[in-house]
């Protein structure tokens, strides 16, 4: 329907869409545009590339030039402090004449969901994936880092998969599949044996290990890596023996990851075993053997007691001794598995099942009868029914059809179409649990009921519903308020001493609790920015200066008045800390962080010439930092932007590199107040507060950052003069829940439908 | 063999970076099992330091063979005679172009590929082949890894890298396509299992070589999982399947690899790598590994990324507390200028004790350094004005007769980076006359 007016209208250079605009709005916007803005956006002077005199033709273009002059109008930031300033009146009839096009004109813009890159899972998907499948914690400690695009790890593009990566996606589903089936025969516990000879010496050069024992003629310890498949009782046995001299036999330490387990004494020469029956943990041990008393008396008459040595021989290790218990996050796949396996046929049921849940979609018959075939051919050379299982299970997790987020098909000519059921489901369950779709939601999916409205905001609730769904507090919000970055940052431990890991992961802990918060309870988004309340343990109560909360985790406190301004995420010391260089507060940094992911409005960088973080890393103080704002003021090509950001930054100034109350700075008085564009003033963190709680660009910008994280790429204006229509239209409502916005992005055409491409 | 492992290594002494012979016992001790009797193969090491250097004190004084060395290059000093220090090098793939801000970002995506890198947050990514692929695709096929790509730092773990740029440039010296940076290692203990085995899963040969034959069965059938998706998808999508099956054929070429070898050749795990450490430690058990592969010819290309581009590291154990990058917008601060120095001195005295293992690993008519050519530098030369050129380059090592060290060359300004490159892909035996924007080839020998 769009088509731009432009030309019929007076000022027809100035470029405005509004087909359903009153004529003299239209007029009046343009002649705001040419009284205040053409003078550097026109003609000969077109700064950051702003030409009004130039009109996009294409309708989405035009729509969003209009859309950004609208944010910059509506923040103060233009026209800019030096130029000509419009009245308050003529500033508000702009802005009201450009939401009002866009109201009426966006929804006619034609459908074009567009499509993003295949994704690969993250680390985090992929563990929450297993966790979901399996009931197995896996960990991703050894895959590569996962590369961010636009702040978030779910970007197709940046999530690049090299032979590093299947390496390691080989070895991690190689330990997956050995906790699903162990192989344990209930009658006859595993034993592992270890050859004492063959353990690393970890102390006593003296030791000799070339012969069938360790020989240990001085002190000494030998030690040697056990991977235990679950918690369990375990049976030590280890064979040894001895010279003896002295008065009292050898003695020898077993020890667990370096504490002592047991003492045995070692009586004689010839090996014998010793044994100690103990329960142990599932997952990676070190086992120690001590030699702990050695006695040399070369005078002694007796030559046979003169030197007191220790031969180990070997260590057994047998377990778990119980039955197991089978978790039941993997009776699906036990309750699948065929009771013996001999030819492919008998795998097919198995695998079938298998790769339907895991894969996300029904397995091709192809694709059965290839895994099939795998599996009951390692069954066969192994002699051993779960090794077969194994081979399959491996081979499913290291697949593209788990690895990728594939969804295949929309291969056409400039259309678009539904995606398809499954992929649907998978697109919802790694948005709202970042993890895999449970079995409802493959069902749903599979019949395409998913494609109902009803249906798919019934699932929508009910995934919300769901433990699952606190991922996006503890995987999209962490990402988006940059928590991780926390064990990034180093304070200076001279000066801000105490800030550990331990630290680190009380304060990103808080953050992600208010965000649970605000989604548990309905709450509106603008509570992450002032609420009455906030969450700590024992160790954050101590920091802020809190009564100590009755229990451990983490608590509930309503705030008293004094600290009142710990309400809301800009009160945490986890964004406080974020922003901190090492060994001082950067009121531009927190400034930029509050412009980017708070107002969705990321400073463009300086004119050439004028780097601000080299000025700012030149100054050591914030005293000689505000003469520095003064200096941006006065000159014009930083005041744009310079004026806005540091004011954010300034009201945050009371807050020290780690986030602690500081009443002054280098002994001097801290002025933790700031003037905005248009000359409003912020006093402090309550001030700043307010005027962000009040910016609709903020909502706006919690839909994006959730539009990021959902689709996997940045959206296109199509996207956001869309997103922001719906964003507006919750705001006139009044309270917006994270729900609203996840509804928002789900019901949206980009997140039903894709476009569809040539081949 | 008797168990290496219980040599207990000094590390400090190799970190100090003297010249002593026992600091090599367990490489020295495996080179006559493991090297291959044929002629000494070339290998090439590309190190990238990340926000410049403090180039006053970098700079050698004087020209030539004798030109006097700095207090940054000060441990070089042993090795004059065997390295190249070029001033006048510049890459301009890593210059703005027009892109405004984000060149610690431009520096990593340019610095081996030379390319400009596209300036996008996430979405089509593009820098260029670097040039260590470039050789490793040609030159690579000889040995069980083409290429080995490590780095001191895992990636960021939040927020935007540089200024609208996608990690991937941040975090990424070698690229295998324009589209396809390739991940790195930074853990010495993974390295270490990557090369030769785990230690601690698969000690027995028989036990190996069937893990090794189910892997083998499992590569198969993902192989054929990705091959069937592969007529379903659109161009962006297939290209990602393109990246899966790159890795799935690399990896069976190395196991079919490791299958043609004499098993038995595990190699005992050096103690020293179980122990943690600062970054002190694990940088120099990352060059020790570094030494071990190229001795043991496991590979014959390796990049080293010593910090992701525009790193912010505090080097407290230098007494630098301060982040690497704040402070390498040092304003002419004396105090900045002196705490960036200490950490280039920090990082060339490490290079230096790595050199120094080369060159006490003797090999058939002489050392492993003069098998190798091992580049340190930077993709920005002063981290205050960014510039990408007048770039803090060295090489060093003869690479089998191909380089011969020179002391300091003054070049004409900006001399393209990629001149350097395309020496060193010659002397690796590609016969490639250009890389890049390279104009011909650096004289290095």
């Amino acid at each position: 329907m769009a088509r731009p007016l432009h030309r019929a209208a007076a000022f027809a250079a100035l470029a405005l869409p509004g087909a359903f605009v009153a004529a003299q709005d239209k007029a009046a916007a343009d002649d705001f545009l040419q009284t205040y803005c053409i003078d550097c956006h026109g003609g000969d002077t077109t700064k950051g590339r702003l030409d009004l005199t130039n009109a996009p033709a294409d309708p989405v273009a035009a729509l969003w030039r209009t859309s950004r002059l609208r944010e910059r109008v509506l923040a103060g930031e233009m026209p800019p402090p030096h130029a000509e300033a419009p009245e308050a009146r003529e500033r508000a009839a702009f802005v009201e004449w450009s939401t009002e096009t866009l109201r009426r004109e966006v929804p006619g813009l034609a459908p074009d969901p567009g499509r993003a890159t295949v994704r690969r899972l993250s680390r985090t998907h992929w563990a929450n994936s297993i966790r979901d499948l399996f009931g197995v914690q896996a960990s991703t400690a050894a895959f590569p880092a996962d590369d961010l695009g636009y702040g978030f790890d779910t970007i197709g593009d940046a999530l690049t998969f090299s032979t590093l990566h299947l390496e390691k996606h080989l070895a991690a589903a190689a330990d997956v599949a050995a906790a699903v089936f162990d192989g344990e025969d209930p009658q006859r516990p595993t034993v592992r044996r270890y050859e004492a000879e063959a353990m690393q010496l970890a102390a006593g050069p003296m030791t000799d290990m070339a012969g069938e024992v360790a020989y240990m003629i001085t002190n000494a310890v030998i030690e040697q890596g056990v991977r235990l498949p679950r918690d369990g009782t375990y049976r030590l046995r280890i064979t040894a023996g001895a010279d003896q001299a002295g008065d009292e036999p050898a003695k020898m330490t077993l020890r667990l990851d370096g504490k002592d387990l047991e003492t045995f004494e070692v009586p004689q020469r010839g090996l014998q075993p010793f044994e100690v029956t103990a329960p142990l943990r599932g997952g990676d041990h070190r086992l120690g053997f001590a030699f702990v008393n050695d006695h040399y008396d070369p005078k002694n008459p007796d030559p046979a007691r003169r030197d007191r040595n220790l031969r180990i021989d070997a260590c057994e290790v047998t377990g778990p001794l119980e039955p197991r218990r089978l978790p039941d996050a993997m009776q699906w796949v036990h309750g699948a598995a065929p009771a013996a396996v001999t030819t492919a046929a008998d795998l097919q049921p198995f695998v079938r099942t298998l790769l339907g849940r895991i894969w996300r979609r029904p397995a091709t018959d192809g694709e059965v009868e290839r895994l099939a075939r795998l599996g009951a051919e390692a069954s066969r050379s192994a002699g051993e029914r779960d090794e077969g299982l194994r081979r399959v299970l491996q081979a499913a997790l290291v697949s593209p059809h788990f690895l990728f987020r594939i969804e295949p098909g929309a291969v056409g000519e400039g259309g678009h179409e539904p995606v398809p059921g499954p992929a649907l489901a998978t697109r919802l369950s790694y948005f709202l649990w970042a993890s895999t779709p449970d079995p409802v939601l493959l069902e749903l999916g599979r019949s395409g009921r998913l494609h109902e409205p009803a249906v798919l905001a019934a699932e929508v609730a009910r995934l919300l519903a769901d433990p699952r769904a606190d991922s996006l507090a503890t995987d999209f919000a962490a990402q988006w308020f940059e928590l991780p970055s926390l064990w990034e940052r180093t304070p200076d431990p001279a000066r801000f001493p105490g800030f550990d890991d331990e630290l680190r992961s009380s304060l990103r802990t808080e953050t992600e609790r208010l965000f649970l918060a605000v989604l548990r309870e309905g709450r509106d988004v603008r509570d992450l920015l002032d609420c009455g309340f906030t969450h700590v343990d024992r160790r954050l109560a101590v920091f802020y200066g809190l009564p100590e909360p009755a229990g451990d985790g983490f608590h509930r406190v309503a705030l008293p008045d004094e600290l009142r301004e710990r309400g809301g995420l800009l009160g945490h010391g986890s964004v406080l800390a974020v922003t901190s260089n090492p060994t001082r507060t950067s009121p531009v940094k927190r400034g930029k962080w509050i412009l980017e992911n708070l107002l969705g409005q990321p400073p463009p960088p300086p004119t050439a010439g004028n780097d601000s973080l080299r000025n700012e890393a030149a100054v050591d103080s914030a005293a000689s930092f505000r003469e520095q704002l003064a200096r941006h003021r006065a000159r014009a090509e930083c005041a744009g932007c310079h004026v806005r950001m540091d004011s954010l930054g300034f009201a945050l100034e009371h807050y020290d590199v780690i986030g602690r109350h500081r009443p002054t700075d280098a002994g001097g008085p801290i002025d933790s107040s700031g003037e905005l564009p248009g000359g409003r003033r912020i006093e402090g963190l309550q001030g700043l507060k307010a005027v962000l709680r009040e910016d609709p660009m903020f909502v706006r910008t919690a839909a994006r950052k959730l539009f990021v994280y959902a689709i996997g790429r940045d959206p296109r204006p199509v996207d956001r003069l869309r997103l922001d229509l719906e964003v507006d239209a919750l705001l006139a409502r009044g309270k917006v829940g994270v729900q609203d916005l996840v509804m928002a992005i789900v019901q949206s055409e980009t997140f039903l439908r894709r476009s569809t491409i040539a081949k | 063999m008797r168990p290496i492992r219980q040599l207990a290594l000094d590390r400090r002494t190799f970190l100090r970076g003297s010249a002593c012979a026992l600091a090599l016992p367990w490489l020295d001790a495996m080179q006559p099992a493991l090297r291959p009797a044929a002629a000494n193969p070339v290998r090439c090491l590309f190190v990238f330091s990340p926000n410049g250097m403090n180039m006053a004190e970098w700079r050698p004084r004087g020209e030539g063979a004798e030109a006097a060395l700095g207090p940054t290059l000060q441990p070089l000093e042993p090795f004059r005679g065997r390295f190249t220090v070029w001033s006048g090098l510049a890459i301009d793939g890593g210059r703005d172009h027009g892109d405004g801000f984000g060149d610690h970002a431009r520096a990593g995506g340019s610095f081996l590929t030379c390319a400009h890198p596209r300036k996008t947050g996430g979405g089509d990514i593009r820098a260029g082949t670097s040039v260590d692929q470039v050789i490793a695709a040609k030159a690579g096929g000889a040995t069980s890894f083409p290429s080995l790509e490590l780095g001191m730092e895992k990636g960021a773990a939040a927020g935007i890298c540089d200024s609208g740029y996608s990690c991937a440039y941040s975090n990424n010296i070698s690229w295998r396509t324009p589209t396809t940076p390739v991940a790195k290692e930074t853990d010495p203990r993974a390295v270490f299992a990557r090369l030769f085995g785990d230690p601690d899963r698969a000690r027995d040969a028989a036990a190996a070589r069937r893990q090794r034959a189910a892997r083998q069965s499992v590569l198969d059938a993902v192989a054929a999982d990705a091959r069937s998706l592969a007529g379903d998808l659109g161009a962006a999508d297939r290209a990602k399947l393109d990246e899966y099956l790159h890795a799935v054929r690399e990896l069976e070429k190395r196991l079919e690899r490791i299958d043609a070898e004499a098993d038995g050749q595990a190699i005992p795990l050096p103690e020293h790598l179980l122990a943690g450490g600062g970054y002190a430690e694990r940088l120099a058990t990352m060059y020790e590994l570094i030494a071990l592969a190229f001795a043991t010819d496991r590979t014959r290309v390796v990049t080293f990324m010593l910090g992701n581009a525009g790193s912010n590291r505090s080097h407290r154990f230098l007494g630098v507390p301060d982040g690497h990058h704040d402070l390498s917008h040092h304003g002419k601060k004396p105090a900045k200028l002196a705490a960036i120095a200490k950490i280039d001195r920090f990082q060339l005295e490490s290079f230096a004790a790595f050199l120094d293992r080369l060159r006490a690993s003797p090999e058939a008519g002489g050392d492993l350094l003069g098998g190798t050519l091992a580049m340190f530098g930077c993709g920005i030369g002063d981290g205050d004005h960014h510039n990408h050129d007048d770039l803090p380059v060295l090489l060093a090592g003869e690479g089998g007769g191909a380089a011969r060290g020179q002391g300091h060359v003054r070049l004409a300004k900006e001399t393209p980076m990629a001149n350097l490159y395309v020496a060193t892909m010659r002397a690796m035996g590609l016969p490639d006359e250009t890389f890049g924007d390279s104009t011909g080839v650096l004289p290095i020998g």
